[in-house]
């Protein structure tokens, strides 16, 4: 018997949340339990039939206000894998694009039925304001610079795969950190984890008053960070915001920044690599790096996809078919 | 024509501010005598600054032609440009791209150096930082012609609201206003200067936004609050009952304070003087409730606060306008 089965009863346990919104929302028992649970569906992942019926006859709205490609994927096959009806609104090609705003969007998916909203919104706090408007549990898929929770719960679940022990080791965050959700929300996470955070990256692209604010150490010299870190988490470039001339070149930025073949050297052993994805390979990461053993980056898409299972599970409740199960 | 629709409708004094500068455009200065000879009792490009330097100064020399004080909204717009809150801690939490508090003070001090040179008065409009605070205490202390007024908000309200501090949720847009609620540091800086008198007034700068504006993204919904309503209540439940000032003193800063910064003859009880005057109940205790405001628009920081004092009635020019009991019925 798998450990789903065992997991899908009656009596299981659900989240102390309605809504996952920001990971610092999430009790220590709530975060033992999904990945718990991710766990046994990375496993069901990996079978020739990979659909479980634990949610069918429920419906996930997926609006996406932002282009994205993985996280909005990685959720649409969650809700699938598990045989929820999945609906998707995103910016281009639909009524939000003819100026339709985001209140009247998830009003008009509400009185078709969702129990579950994933929300992905540039602004800041836009799932704060879904939850207002809705009575479905509420998934924030990134919103603006604020939070990507999945994203760090994936990072943890992928982490955990490699790194026993988390307490006390040193996460060292790399790149464009300022406008970064995932930055936010991952090193909230891993600093619940017991780990030791350092942002790394040129002063004008780390966030303003960072030590106080995110509570990490903050450099300047990856070169003097990389061999002290256990886990080496890249950021992308955001190329679209270099209008404001927040580095003087690449050439700089790579020459300090980019993790290349010769720098990884200086790594601990069993020091891993992770990137959010998508990477500029050849600029923060060195293109042979990226296929490095010790690279994470395929890792946290599979887990990507078991985070996302297992919190719509926990959130959205199987009871019915546990009976049936 | 503002002036004589406020004459016609008679339920407030409603007196014109002219623009500094053509269209608030920072370019060139506007006719000052002719708006002046047209009823305005001041100059002010509010809502932006005048970021140039050179028509800042241009303007305090030609403002000696005429006799009314120069209203400044300090805002470096390279500063704050594509900022939501404050620059500081909650704004690197929220993930919002800040306004540093020297967007305000480095503009302020500017002003105070040019205006100390072409030794002519200004106004600091809704001051915001401890800063601002600090170099417009010293400028008095110089004897600079400076007067400078704070909002309730800046008073009683500090960034981490956004943050969610105190609050239902976190991303409240109706805390989104320019220049930002700042750190509580600086909003205890505000009350002092406002105790001390460094800062002579205190003002709403209420600005009304429907709901839908206010239901956009933090990062795409308007500045401004509503303030009116609250303004007495609030200051004296926080300002006065916190025992930061007496009565008397927050009385004056929102009387006769703000019409010396204007050069009016108001805002004083005497023989002889205009019969403008506000009857106020210091120990009534209300709940602001979002659909008794009798404003058109209810963007209110202040929903579901507890408040001592209360307004029963204005008068203006001796004639009872407002009565709250009536407004209730």
């Amino acid at each position: 018997m798998s450990q789903v089965t065992q997991m899908i009863t009656p009596q299981r346990k659900t989240l102390g949340v309605r809504h996952l919104l920001s990971v610092d929302d999430l009790s220590d028992a709530d975060i033992q339990m999904i990945m718990d649970s991710a766990d046994s569906f990375l496993e069901i992942s990996e079978r020739p039939i990979k659909k479980v019926p634990a949610l069918r006859g429920k419906t996930v709205g997926v609006l996406f206000f932002e282009p994205s490609t993985r996280t909005r994927i990685s959720f649409e096959l969650a809700a699938k894998r598990l045989s929820a009806d999945v609906v998707s609104v995103s910016s281009s090609g639909s009524s939000v694009e003819k100026g339709e705003s985001l209140k009247d969007t998830v009003r008009t998916l509400e009185c078709m039925g969702v129990d579950a909203l994933v929300v992905r919104h540039p602004s800041p706090g836009a799932p704060y304001q879904v939850t207002t408007w809705s009575d479905s549990a509420v998934l924030n898929a990134g919103d603006g610079a604020h939070q990507h929770p999945t994203q760090a719960l994936l990072d943890l679940h992928a982490i955990r795969g490699r790194v026993q022990d988390l307490k006390g080791k040193r996460l060292l965050v790399v790149g464009d950190i300022r406008f970064s959700r995932v930055a936010r929300s991952t090193i909230s996470l891993l600093q619940r984890m017991g780990m030791d955070v350092v942002v790394c990256g040129p002063p004008t692209l780390l966030p303003p008053d960072a030590e106080a604010g995110m509570g990490c150490r903050v450099s300047y010299r990856l070169d003097d960070e990389l061999p002290e870190a256990d886990v080496v988490y890249l950021l992308r470039m955001q190329f679209e915001r270099q209008d404001k001339s927040f580095i003087p070149t690449l050439a700089e930025y790579k020459r300090l920044f980019s993790l290349t073949t010769e720098r990884q050297k200086a790594m601990k052993d069993d020091a891993v690599i992770l990137h959010p994805g998508p990477m500029n390979r050849g600029i923060e990461i060195g293109s042979e790096v990226v296929d490095h053993p010790r690279t994470l980056i395929e890792d946290q898409v599979r887990s990507g996809l078991a985070v996302r299972m297992s919190l719509l599970y926990l959130m959205l409740g199987g009871e019915e078919h546990a009976a049936s199960h | 024509m503002i002036i004589e629709m406020g004459e016609k409708a008679g339920l407030a004094r409603v007196e014109v501010v002219g623009a500094i500068t053509k269209s608030l455009a920072g370019d060139e200065i506007t006719p000052f005598d002719e708006l002046v000879e047209s009823g305005a009792i001041g100059l002010s490009d509010d809502g932006v600054c005048v970021s140039r330097s050179d028509v800042m100064r241009r303007a305090l020399e030609y403002g000696r032609l005429v006799d009314v004080p120069l209203l400044l909204h300090e805002e470096d717009p390279l500063l704050s440009e594509g900022g939501h809150m404050h620059e500081g801690v909650h704004s690197t939490r929220l993930g919002l791209q800040g306004i540093p508090g020297s967007a305000e003070d480095t503009i302020v001090a500017r002003d105070i150096s040019l205006a100390e040179e072409i030794d002519h008065n200004i106004h600091i409009q809704h001051v915001s930082t401890a800063k601002t605070v600090e170099l417009i205490r010293a400028a008095k202390k110089r004897g600079v012609s400076i007067t400078a007024e704070a909002t309730p908000h800046h008073l009683t309200l500090s960034d981490s609201a956004i943050a969610g501090e105190g609050r239902e949720r976190p991303f409240d847009t109706n805390l989104k206003v320019n220049p930002p609620l700042r750190t509580d540091a600086d909003r205890l800086a505000l009350i002092e200067g406002v105790a001390d008198g460094t800062i002579d007034a205190i003002a709403t700068d209420h600005a009304p936004h429907s709901r839908e504006e206010k239901e956009e993204g933090f990062d795409k919904a308007p500045c401004g609050m509503i303030g009116l309503e609250t303004a007495f209540a609030v200051i004296n439940t926080h300002l006065v009952g916190k025992g930061f000032m007496p009565l008397a003193d927050a009385i004056a800063r929102m009387s006769s304070g703000p019409a010396s910064v204007l050069g009016l003859d108001r805002g004083s009880i005497g023989k002889g003087a205009v019969a403008d005057l506000t009857i106020l109940d210091p120990e009534s205790k209300w709940t602001v409730d979002e659909s008794e405001f009798v404003s058109k628009s209810s963007n209110s920081p202040y929903i579901g606060w507890e408040l001592n004092g209360k307004v029963i009635a204005t008068i203006v020019a001796g004639r009872k306008v407002f009565d709250a009991e009536e407004v209730q019925a």
